[in-house]
């Protein structure tokens, strides 16, 4: 931490977007403001020049339908009594907040017996269920930085969605062993020619959901099977016999997977295929696989909730102990069928990201939403908690993509009277077991 | 002038910058837009910058068609995830939990004189029926 006049400047800041969570930032404090975040990224310059943006100021509830301004104390009331009277809730979210907060919400989970998830399902939880048939092989980021020779992005586009990615951990980045990116091969495949196919020493254009087809053909040219289709994920078979040479030609390679694989036809199929090619790969020569994890703590909800209950997400405590069906116990599709009757949101906004059936059903129940900012989901919510944001406003443990524990810092104080999630969340278990013992 | 297409959901520069703000113009810049491959908006008879009407079994939705930088992705169209192509995405998630939100079949259109809806109007018409 270095002083310069009235400005404070701190070193090795975390960043809380994305599941990069860059921890060389520096940020410029003055007057109880942020002025300057040195090494951001454009993702986190907008997180941390707009985060007086939209803020609730005030818990809300609503009497009679209409949303009143009120306190925490009532908020916190109106939030418990609807959580423990809920036949079947959702708490939904997690992603966006520290490690000590989802902790404190699986305790609440297995106190109304309700089932909490968090974002998971709807961005990485099709790969982790292929982790659960097939096994992974993965490593550190600091690992592919020093070691990868030749880095595959399959699905994903890091330039928009993890802009330091490149930079910091692999094509790009600077190792022991690998210097740069002379020294680093670097493959795209996805269906469009996105801005970090660009980038690309290759380029592999396939056909929309036809990822699973892909893959299994690079496995098939690795087992020596012949491939009788001409075409294939709209290239033609002997591209593949060529991409599989490149495969087991390089030292170290390592596939990065986003959401093209997990959002496509396919899902988890596609992560099985994408894990079991890695698997065989290390027949050859070194092959790792790393899911390019979108918020910055979605790793540590999946930490958190598995040391807890067993289960990474998607966890009902409704018959009193943990049960685990993603698919039937994840938000989407619980709230898809209207099966919960009341939802706890946090550091989310499910009504925006949702398919429009299941946010109908969401928004026809009551929904208590922590949140630092007005979102879709606080517009249509029965009770809303202001929360500082962690990692701006308040510290917390986060996990990074590969599963590194980073801590987020403190850099500013909050909004006056914002109180943290943990804060807010313990508050509202401590009301909930009173009720139950009342009861 | 239709143009059957597979539409693919993901995030874009723009919309994570705007996404804790999500009431703003610029959120709606960001994410009520879909990029269209150059040709293909040859094909549809249009220009960057006029709107067009999205739709499948699950709804429709009026969007403003850009010129892709990204192409060729012949019948492919991009929109950034949000609320306005969630009108179109189906929540049936293959017993994965996860909703198909990449690979989406819709017919595109032109969409003279209608406009694209503001975020506040959005809700109205989807989730209240107003």
């Amino acid at each position: 931490m270095k002083i310069l006049s009235d400005e404070l400047v701190i070193k090795n800041v975390v960043c809380p977007f994305c599941g990069c969570c860059c921890d060389d930032l520096e940020i410029t404090v003055s007057k109880n403001s942020i002025v300057s975040a040195k090494n951001a990224c454009a993702l986190s310059q907008a997180k941390f020049g707009s985060q007086k943006e939209e803020r609730i100021s005030t818990p809300r509830e609503r009497i009679d339908g209409k949303p009143l301004e009120t306190n925490y104390e009532k908020a916190i009331r109106h939030s418990a009594r609807i959580l423990a009277e809920a036949r079947y809730p959702l708490l939904w979210g997690w992603s966006c907040t520290s490690c000590e907060a989802q902790k404190i919400g699986v305790e609440l989970a297995e106190e109304v017996g309700g089932v909490i998830d968090n974002t998971t399902s709807t961005c990485h939880g099709p790969g982790l269920l292929a982790v659960h048939d097939i096994g992974e092989s993965s490593c550190t980021l600091g690992e592919v930085r020093h070691r990868a020779d030749l880095i595959i992005y399959w699905g994903c586009n890091p330039v928009h969605a993890h802009p330091r990615h490149m930079r910091r951990y692999s094509v790009q980045s600077e190792g022991r062993f690998r210097k740069g990116r002379k020294e680093r091969k670097m493959i795209v495949v996805d269906v469009r020619n996105t801005a970090t196919a660009k980038m690309a020493d290759e380029f592999i254009q396939i056909e929309p959901n036809s990822d699973y087809e892909a893959l299994t053909a690079i496995r098939m040219c690795l087992k020596g099977e012949e491939l009788e289709q001409e075409k294939i994920a709209g290239l033609p078979s002997t591209r593949f016999e060529q991409l599989m040479d490149e495969l087991i030609n390089c030292d170290y390679g390592v596939i990065f997977f986003g959401l093209g694989l997990t959002m496509s036809r396919g899902k988890s199929r596609n992560i099985d295929a994408a894990l079991s090619l890695v698997r065989d790969l290390n027949s050859k020569t070194k092959f790792l696989i790393m899911p390019m994890r979108g918020h910055f703590n979605v790793a540590g909800a999946n930490e958190v909730f598995a040391w807890q209950t067993g289960y990474p997400f998607a966890i009902d405590f409704s018959q009193g102990y943990p049960q685990y069906n993603p698919g039937d116990t994840s938000g989407v599709d619980i709230a898809a069928r209207g099966d919960c009757d009341a939802a706890l949101v946090i550091a989310s906004d499910p009504i925006s990201n949702f398919p429009l059936d299941a946010a109908k059903n969401l928004s026809s129940i009551p929904i208590m939403t922590i949140d630092p900012h007005e979102t879709v989901t606080t517009s249509v919510s029965e009770v809303v908690m202001p929360s500082t944001m962690v990692g701006i406003e308040d510290e917390g443990t986060v996990y990074r993509m590969d599963g590194v524990p980073l801590m987020l810092k403190k850099l500013i104080e909050p909004p006056e009277g914002v109180l943290p999630d943990t804060e807010i969340l313990s508050a509202i278990l401590k009301e909930v077991r009173a009720l139950n013992r009342g009861r | 002038m239709e143009l059957k297409a597979i539409v693919v959901t993901g995030r874009s520069l723009a919309q994570g910058r705007a996404k804790e703000k999500k009431f703003t113009e610029e959120y709606r810049q960001a994410v009520a837009i879909c990029e269209v491959d150059p040709d293909d908006l040859a094909s549809l008879g249009i220009q960057a910058g006029q709107n067009v009407r999205l739709a499948n079994s699950k709804g429709s939705i009026v969007l403003k068609a850009v010129k892709s930088s990204q192409a060729p992705h012949r019948g492919i169209v991009f929109v950034a995830y949000g609320p306005w192509i969630n009108v179109l995405t189906d929540s049936d998630s293959d017993g994965t939990g996860m909703p198909t939100l990449k690979g989406i079949e819709a017919e595109v259109e032109p969409a003279p004189g209608e406009e694209v809806q503001d975020l506040r109007g959005l809700l109205r018409k989807n989730l209240m029926g107003r």
